[in-house]
């Protein structure tokens, strides 16, 4: 079983400096993420391409942990999102939730209100198009 | 039985049987408050009771079972599958709590879920501009106008 800190850990160093090549060092290789506003994903190439789009459309996309908590396989992660898209920088809280397995997740749920990111996101949908289309089905 | 324990005892009671009533008796008497998606600010324990009949006039069936929980340093994380009839459909949904407690009661409660399939079912015909405005972020989420050197498009 591996130390939830030492997952956190991992979690806020990617998020210092993303990279969608590095998820490997979080994520097991037939991981399932999901997430609002996106499709749901399935393996790792899946979830890479899912976030090369999500850093095409906010290329500044940075995020800092705020709260964590874990029990059994469950990792809870409590942080803050900020890039700029459509013109303006944007924070919006959110919650990920990880079942791991050994020192990898093997599922990621995400939750945030996708609410008032609607109109941003329809100011770009070109933009987005290309984000939803970047994750296989 | 712990705090924690007896808390999650009252919440999962509250989701079996949810009513005005037992959510306003999650809270603290004297300090607690919630923040759901799309509120501007902390909602005090006053309130909730009316938010709540709000809630459930909205879906009256409204209930859930916690899924999986875990606590760190003061903080309890809680993970419940909701379910309940929206704009005449049956619907599944998600909603991960993440809460203070002091004592057996919240402090301090935040609430995080994707409201965007549940106003899609209760107001099929909203625009979009109106779904935005429903979404009242929480203080923070335009932080500049982008003039700055931060803020290319």
């Amino acid at each position: 079983m591996t130390d939830p800190a030492e997952f956190v850990r991992r979690f806020a160093t990617f998020w210092s400096a993303p990279e969608p090549e590095r998820l490997s060092e979080l994520l097991t290789p037939d991981v399932t993420l999901v997430q609002p506003l996106a499709p749901r994903t399935r393996g790792l190439a899946a979830a890479e391409a899912s976030f090369r789009g999500l850093f095409a459309l906010v290329p500044d996309l940075r995020a800092s942990v705020d709260r964590w908590g874990a029990h059994g396989d469950a990792v809870f992660i409590e942080f803050r999102l900020r890039g700029t898209f459509a013109g303006r920088i944007r924070e919006w809280p959110a919650v990920d939730r990880f079942t791991l397995r050994g020192d990898k997740a093997s599922e990621r749920v995400s939750y945030f209100d996708a609410t008032a990111l609607l109109l941003p996101l329809a100011r770009r949908p070109l933009a987005v198009w290309r984000w939803w289309r970047s994750a296989p089905r | 039985m712990s705090d924690v324990e007896r808390f999650l005892a009252r919440f999962e009671q509250f989701g079996r049987e949810a009513s005005p009533e037992r959510y306003e008796d999650l809270f603290d008497p004297s300090e607690g408050t919630v923040l759901h998606p799309g509120m501007t600010a902390p909602l005090p324990r006053r309130q909730v009771r009316a938010y709540m009949a709000t809630y459930l006039a909205a879906i009256p069936d409204f209930l859930f079972e916690v899924e999986s929980w875990a606590e760190r340093g003061g903080t309890l994380f809680v993970e419940a599958r909701n379910r309940g009839t929206v704009g005449g459909e049956g619907l599944e949904w998600r909603t991960v709590y993440c809460v203070t407690l002091r004592g057996d009661r919240v402090l301090r409660g935040r609430a995080y879920a994707d409201r965007v399939p549940i106003l899609a079912r209760l107001l099929p015909d909203m625009t979009l501009a109106q779904a935005a405005a429903l979404g009242a972020p929480a203080p923070g989420l335009d932080v500049s106008d982008g003039s700055g050197p931060d803020g290319a498009p």
